[in-house]
């Protein structure tokens, strides 16, 4: 469950988010954290590739709202 | 052509209702269960669009849509009988049409449905292109749904899961449940096993895909407030699993006294939606849409689809859970 460990580490710990915006595979490295392939992928173009700021979770279930 | 092929599809299911010489006010009740087949309303328009995964999923692998329309037919009907059960073990609300007769008529309705499917599947054995996949296509469905009925036992009993449980769960209900559908209509057109082992991971993720989009659809403020009866199933949702996993212990405590509050409202649902944000749950779930989205539409590719079918499905694919 490495891709719910680097989200809240994203989310709490500044350091962390700074350095996973210019290096993520490096950081992760350091940290032990092994992700696949489309985890990685996302951190590090659909959430740090992004030139917005990141999807909030109320953005989410608002997009998501009556999706059937 | 939709239209037509909804009709085809209800015309499938009512003709085995009259073929068992049901009473007319039986009949009436089972169509009460099924209300998009009368129904113009948009917000029926993906449900319908999905209902038609295994005839898509024939299409791709070669075959002609409408081969598969028992299939179609008989998913549907397992999956309106999952439903009410599902609604009726998690307490839910009950849908409108059972909402005064209550959950003993809708179990009956559900028992009904299954063994409706099942006729349907049996129509296979009759005809010369299919008889010969119609046992491995039966059990295929029987297998399928005695482990999602494995699932939904975790589910029932495990009041607390972590994510590793909940991806398990979800894995052996939503996604069994769309792996059968797609490779049960794939096998009606090719016996490549590579193929048809492709369009079923196709079908698992994207049925993993549609669960999380569920589970985001109970966050909203005013379906987490009637879900907070059933304590339970907040907690067995994603956003939840997630946080009470990573979270601090005082963070933990924050997001259960948002919930035992007694004035739980709107605003305080907004707030905790806001306060699950801080944690990374937006970032985790994202990152899950994304993940699975890319892994089904990986394994559609595989699975060498031919068009227009393949064109649909990646449409849908992309649609579903865009950002």
């Amino acid at each position: 469950m490495a891709l719910a460990q680097v989200a809240y580490q994203i989310s709490k710990d500044r350091d962390f988010a700074a350095q996973m915006r210019i290096d993520p595979e490096g950081t992760l490295a350091e940290k032990g954290f092994e992700l696949s392939r489309e985890e990685l992928a996302f951190l590090s173009k659909g959430l740090f590739g992004r030139s917005e700021e990141k999807v909030s979770l109320d953005d989410l279930v608002a997009k998501m709202r009556g999706w059937r | 052509m939709q239209l037509n092929s909804v009709q085809n599809i209800q015309q499938k299911i009512e003709s085995v209702w009259v073929r068992s010489d049901l009473d007319p006010a039986f009949i009436k009740a089972l169509r009460q269960a099924l209300p998009f087949f009368n129904s113009t309303e948009d917000s029926y328009q993906n449900f319908i669009d999905w209902m038609y995964l295994p005839n898509l999923c024939c299409q791709a692998a070669g075959g002609q849509p409408f081969w598969a329309d028992e299939i179609t037919a008989a998913w549907l009907l397992f999956y309106i009988g999952a439903h009410i059960m599902d609604s009726i073990e998690d307490l839910d609300m009950p849908d409108e049409w059972w909402d005064l007769q209550g959950p003993g008529v809708a179990l009956n309705v559900a028992s009904a449905f299954f063994f409706s499917a099942s006729t349907l599947l049996n129509e296979y054995y009759q005809h010369e292109r299919t008889y010969r996949i119609t046992n491995p296509v039966i059990a295929d469905f029987n297998i399928g749904f005695l482990r999602m009925c494995q699932g939904q036992h975790f589910d029932l009993v495990t009041k607390r899961p972590t994510l590793q449980q909940y991806w398990e769960m979800v894995g052996a209900k939503s996604g069994t449940f769309f792996s059968i559908a797609s490779r049960s209509g794939a096998s009606l057109a090719t016996r490549d096993n590579s193929r048809i082992e492709s369009f079923s991971k196709f079908g698992y993720h994207l049925g993993i895909l549609i669960q999380i989009l569920d589970d985001l659809e109970d966050l909203d403020a005013n379906n987490l407030i009637g879900l907070l009866s059933n304590r339970a199933q907040v907690y067995s949702t994603l956003p939840f699993v997630y946080a009470m996993e990573v979270s601090a212990q005082d963070e933990r405590k924050q997001i259960n006294s948002y919930l035992d509050s007694e004035s739980f409202d709107v605003q305080l649902a907004s707030e905790l939606i806001r306060f699950l944000d801080e944690l990374g749950t937006g970032i985790y779930i994202h990152a899950e849409i994304q993940k699975h989205r890319e892994k089904a539409l990986e394994a559609l590719n595989n699975a060498n689809p031919a068009p227009p079918a393949k064109d649909l499905l990646i449409t849908k694919l992309a649609e579903l859970g865009k950002i």
